[in-house]
């Protein structure tokens, strides 16, 4: 790496830093061992990052590269932005949607119809992509 | 002879990845983005840590009364910004996790094992605290232990982070940069483009969940999980009177209030010696952990009136006691400020009705600048340490 000199002593100042925090925290969850369960911690830790890296990550350039194809040029970047945004609001909201938390003796928990937010919210955003496209469609040389 | 090395497949091949907002810039910019979000979620993450479970030289003071709702409003509000910036800063520099050498040198070699826990623990810490607040666990550990010290490990590997890069993140920054407007090769979106979809997500998702504690903007909170406005008596429940299983005791006409601990006098009080004596009102908000608030008139017996009775001079902290028969919230303890601050109360009525179970019947907590599982329902017990 060809790093500037200065921020050499900088960067193992942070290393050093950095890893005894790091360190404070693996200290802490096997120090509560009881509550954290470090062997279901670590597999969902770990987890987090092979779903996010193997996963998420490759499907999401695949429909891109399945996609890019199919639309037409003018209309690419209102409709890449579009599922960008909509990816990302469904993602948040799943275990909502799923209501994975409903609980029968508490009502005032997950208390919406989240598929009518979700579809107005979709809606929403879908209505200023369908007005970013007719302009740039129209803008076409 | 030299064998010929073999031909890189995938996403290994040079050129592999082709659009041009996996640039330094891009990263740069959702990377300090991002470096602020953490920060902040951090900070206000370990100050509700630090108030559940204080250590010694920490005291958390009783005012001003929503302090702790702001606070914790913005935790979960910042980690809800944060999934957008962290999908798209990882889909920035992800074909970094291809480049070829993987390791270039031992400086190289460190920065690399510190993604790890950089990578894993942002992701892990979004997606638990996600469902979290939707009331999910679909984990065997117990969620504040594992949230919490999975902050510190990717805390600490974004200080390394920080270090690695901070020099590139100023080189990127200087000067102005004129292709941030122009649409890429495909047809797709601009760097400025992208980051206005990540920035609108972001803001489609806090205004559609901000009205959980923000309740100007309750109308708004489709994808909350929470109403400030919807639960019994006009505001929502975390742990009902069954799961805490105290509908039997509570609702036992033998119901007794007990003061003890270190008192002059102890005192052992019914519903109706309570009811008897003076009332106080307070209009306070209950703040929960999770990120939703409400603001409720309580009506109670002030906490330090009945350490008056039981002859417990001012400066003593007190530990609440629930009828609930177990789990880790069955207790709180009031430090001395908030033991005698006049508007800490044992609540026999709440928006102008006695108590309903699930809101902890026949006698709650609420006290100013409390964490909502610090304001234990079904009091049974007031012991003064």
């Amino acid at each position: 790496m060809n790093r500037p000199r200065s921020s050499r002593r900088v960067f193992w100042t942070c290393v050093a830093f950095g890893w005894l925090v790091i360190a404070y925290g693996v200290w802490g969850l096997f120090d509560n061992a009881t509550r954290t369960n470090p062997e279901q911690w670590i597999r969902w830790f770990m987890g987090s990052l092979v779903v996010h890296d193997f996963v998420v990550a490759p499907l999401t350039f695949a429909v891109g590269v399945f996609l890019v194809g199919r639309i037409p040029r003018h209309l690419r970047t209102p409709s890449q932005g579009g599922l960008i945004a909509s990816a990302i609001v469904v993602l948040t909201t799943w275990p909502l949607l799923r209501g994975y938390g409903l609980r029968p003796d508490n009502p005032s928990a997950l208390p919406n119809d989240y598929l009518a937010g979700l579809n107005i919210v979709l809606s929403a955003v879908w209505a200023v992509v369908a007005v970013v496209a007719i302009r740039s469609w129209r803008r076409r040389p | 002879m030299k064998s010929r090395p073999r031909p890189r497949k995938g996403p290994l091949k040079d050129g592999a990845f082709t659009s041009p907002l996996h640039s330094p810039r891009t990263a740069a910019l959702l990377g300090i983005a991002l470096g602020i979000t953490f920060t902040v979620c951090f900070l206000t993450g370990v100050l509700s840590h630090f108030i559940q479970q204080p250590p010694a030289w920490f005291t958390w003071p009783s005012r001003p009364a929503g302090l702790y709702r702001v606070t914790q409003g913005l935790h979960v509000a910042t980690g809800i910004i944060a999934i957008p910036l962290l999908l798209g800063k990882l889909w920035t520099v992800y074909p970094r996790l291809w480049q070829w050498p993987p390791i270039e040198n031992p400086t190289h070699l460190v920065e690399r094992i510190s993604l790890v826990p950089l990578v894993a623990g942002s992701v892990f810490l979004l997606f638990t605290g996600i469902a979290n607040i939707s009331l999910w666990y679909p984990w065997r550990f117990f969620f504040p232990a594992g949230h919490y010290w999975a902050s510190w490990i990717t805390m600490g590997a974004l200080i390394v982070h920080v270090g690695a890069k901070g020099a590139i993140v100023r080189r990127e920054l200087r000067g102005r940069d004129p292709a941030g407007l122009q649409v890429t090769l495909n047809g797709g979106l601009s760097r400025r483009g992208f980051l206005g979809v990540l920035a609108g997500s972001a803001g489609v998702l806090t205004l559609t969940t901000i009205g959980q504690t923000f309740s100007p903007l309750k109308g708004l909170a489709a994808l909350a999980p929470r109403r400030p406005d919807v639960g019994p008596q006009g505001f929502p429940v975390n742990k009902s009177a069954v799961s805490a299983k105290v509908l039997g005791s509570a609702l036992d006409p033998r119901y007794r209030l007990r003061v003890t601990g270190r008192v002059e006098r102890p005192l052992i009080l019914s519903l109706d010696d309570l009811r008897t004596l003076p009332r106080h009102r307070a209009t306070l908000p209950i703040s929960c952990v999770e990120g939703w608030s409400a603001t409720v008139d309580w009506e109670g017996v002030r906490v330090r009136r009945l350490l008056e009775l039981a002859g417990v001079a001012r400066g003593h902290s007190v530990r609440v006691e629930s009828l609930q028969p177990n789990g880790l919230y069955r207790t709180s303890v009031l430090n001395s400020v908030h033991a005698d601050d006049p508007d800490t109360l044992l609540a026999l009525r709440c928006n102008g009705q006695v108590l309903h179970i699930d809101h902890g019947y026949p006698l709650r907590l609420i006290g100013p600048n409390r964490p909502g599982v610090m304001q234990t329902k079904w009091v049974s017990e007031l012991v003064v340490l």
